[in-house]
């Protein structure tokens, strides 16, 4: 399947400063791509690579097919800023409308006031909303065109956890439809909620390209803890090696949870507080950065 | 389609909802016109001279001033970096904002005459009121384009002292404000060369069913492809 992205040692600069240097990557039709990093880092400088706002110093961007040109790509792609756009005495629905009528096949403008909860605000200017609802104005613009390849940028800022919510759920009903979304958040949760594939930068550098799962277990060891009043410390389950063992307290590092409590499963009856732990995204972050 | 969206949104949003602005954009050039036919009082020579020269300098006014400040606060709502990433191209852009200026500047001339014939009894045939209307709205055409391309120039303050920088000296030395011949030689020479000075006096000759002058229409086509030549090269800079 031809990668709906390709990055080919990609390199920016402002003068002496390197904000990244030789970035090679692959995103496929499909996926739901978090891209992290720290402030700094480069996420928002590789965005706007990625959307065309900025040029490479170095390297080569494809979006598509190869011999699409920008204006059949900007029908094709989708994006939501952090920045809210607007203009002074425009309804939401004349802003909307605006933005369908800019589409080849747009999704009718009573679907995008649907898909982002604004019926009700239809007729309101759009400087007279709250945060969250510019947001999901916001949202609404980065849909109208029903777009291929999405590009979100911080999209829950500002949004109460319903609305949150609401909104995962949406991108997770968008990516089964088989669109490909790009996600930078520093609401890490929400990374880990939604991206299946983590573009990690540091130090100049991705440090990581690849799933999820992978990061999370290149990173943080997957722990079982129970209690009880056998004695295991001469038991050997082959899914899991005993760490430590305080009175009736294990904690055991195991390879995969699933095949480790089906070897517990005979000892259940004397098991009490079975608990499962890994490190979330939010806790790998912070780990990394701290050089661990 | 894209376009009649937009330009029907721009209308409705600088004209039709902006009421107190626009009362404010078409009394400004009347009080102007209304507090000189005071001052300068004579004949009915004199009267349209002045009137003339008012409305011009009300078309100058909003396609400096009004123009830049609505493009300013449109960039400053990140309107854009939503251009920059979507299919509306800049030039959709400026020319809907062009069209919906255009009108305003009508509107302005409009209401001026009304006043002129009404309040000051300005002596002048329909036919003379429709000549000034549209040489005075072809001559601000290269006005409201000069209008976008300053916004390019930096913060919303700038721009707008750029604005008046350009507004009331171009005024004074096309003679719009005082007769150009209480001027030095040299700084007639230099005000003979705007693009208002050319409008008024289109208008005279036409007035005065004078031969066409190739040589002030020519001056006007000038400043129309070097504002839009302006305009698009300072378009091409990178968005906020």
């Amino acid at each position: 399947m031809q990668p709906i992205i390709t990055a080919q040692n990609l390199t920016k600069t402002y003068g002496q400063q390197i904000v990244f240097q030789d970035l090679n990557f692959q995103i496929q039709p499909g996926e739901v791509v978090g891209l992290i990093g720290n402030n700094g880092a480069g996420k928002t400088t590789l965005l706007n690579l990625l959307i065309g706002l900025q040029r490479p110093t170095a390297g080569q961007i494809h979006l598509f097919a190869d011999n699409l040109s920008p204006t059949a790509i900007q029908q094709k792609r989708g994006i939501m800023f952090q920045d809210d756009f607007g203009l002074s005495r425009v309804t939401v629905q004349e802003m909307l409308a605006l933005a369908c009528s800019l589409y080849a096949q747009p999704l009718s403008l009573s679907t995008v006031l649907q898909l982002t909860d604004l019926n009700s605000q239809a007729q309101q200017y759009v400087s007279k909303l709250s945060g969250g609802q510019k947001r999901r104005l916001n949202w609404g613009l980065a849909l109208a065109g029903n777009p291929e390849l999405l590009f979100l940028d911080e999209p829950t800022s500002g949004m109460d956890t319903t609305s949150r919510h609401h909104f995962w759920q949406a991108i997770q009903e968008l990516n089964a439809q088989g669109k490909t979304i790009i996600v930078t958040s520093h609401y890490l949760a929400e990374i880990d909620y939604l991206a299946q594939h983590i573009l990690f930068l540091k130090d100049h550098q991705l440090i990581h390209n690849g799933t999820l799962a992978d990061l999370k277990n290149k990173y943080s060891q997957i722990i079982v803890t129970f209690d009880s009043s056998q004695d295991f410390t001469q038991h050997n389950f082959h899914q899991g090696i005993l760490q430590d063992h305080q009175q009736n307290h294990y904690i055991y590092q195991v390879t995969s949870s699933e095949q480790f409590v089906q070897e517990l499963n005979e000892f259940l009856p004397v098991i009490q507080h079975l608990r499962i732990h890994q490190k979330n995204l939010d806790e790998i972050f912070q780990q990394v950065n701290q050089g661990e | 389609m894209a376009f009649v969206t937009l330009t029907k949104i721009n209308f409705k949003r600088l004209i039709l909802r902006n009421t107190r602005f626009l009362i404010f954009d078409v009394a400004s050039p009347i009080f102007f016109y209304l507090i000189y036919t005071q001052i300068f009082t004579g004949g009915q020579q004199l009267k349209v001279n002045i009137f003339i020269s008012m409305t011009v300098f009300a078309t100058l006014l909003s396609s400096i001033i009004t123009v830049s400040n609505n493009i300013m606060s449109d960039r400053q709502q990140h309107f854009f970096r939503f251009m920059a990433v979507t299919p509306l191209s800049q030039k959709l852009y400026y020319l809907s904002l062009s069209l919906v200026f255009i009108f305003l500047n009508v509107l302005q001339i409009l209401a001026m005459e009304i006043v002129a014939a009404f309040g000051t009894k300005l002596n002048l045939s329909m036919d003379k009121y429709l000549q000034i209307l549209v040489i005075a709205t072809v001559g601000s055409f290269a006005l409201i384009l000069i209008g976008a391309a300053i916004t390019f120039l930096g913060n919303s303050s700038f721009v707008n002292s750029i604005a008046y920088s350009i507004v009331f000296p171009l005024a004074i030395i096309s003679g719009l404000w005082t007769p150009m011949n209480l001027m030095p030689s040299w700084l007639q020479q230099i005000g003979k060369l705007t693009p208002t000075y050319a409008t008024v006096n289109l208008i005279h000759n036409f007035l005065q069913k004078q031969p066409w002058s190739w040589n002030l229409f020519g001056k006007l086509g000038i400043w129309l492809l070097l504002a839009m030549g302006l305009l698009i090269i300072c378009s091409r800079k990178s968005v906020d």
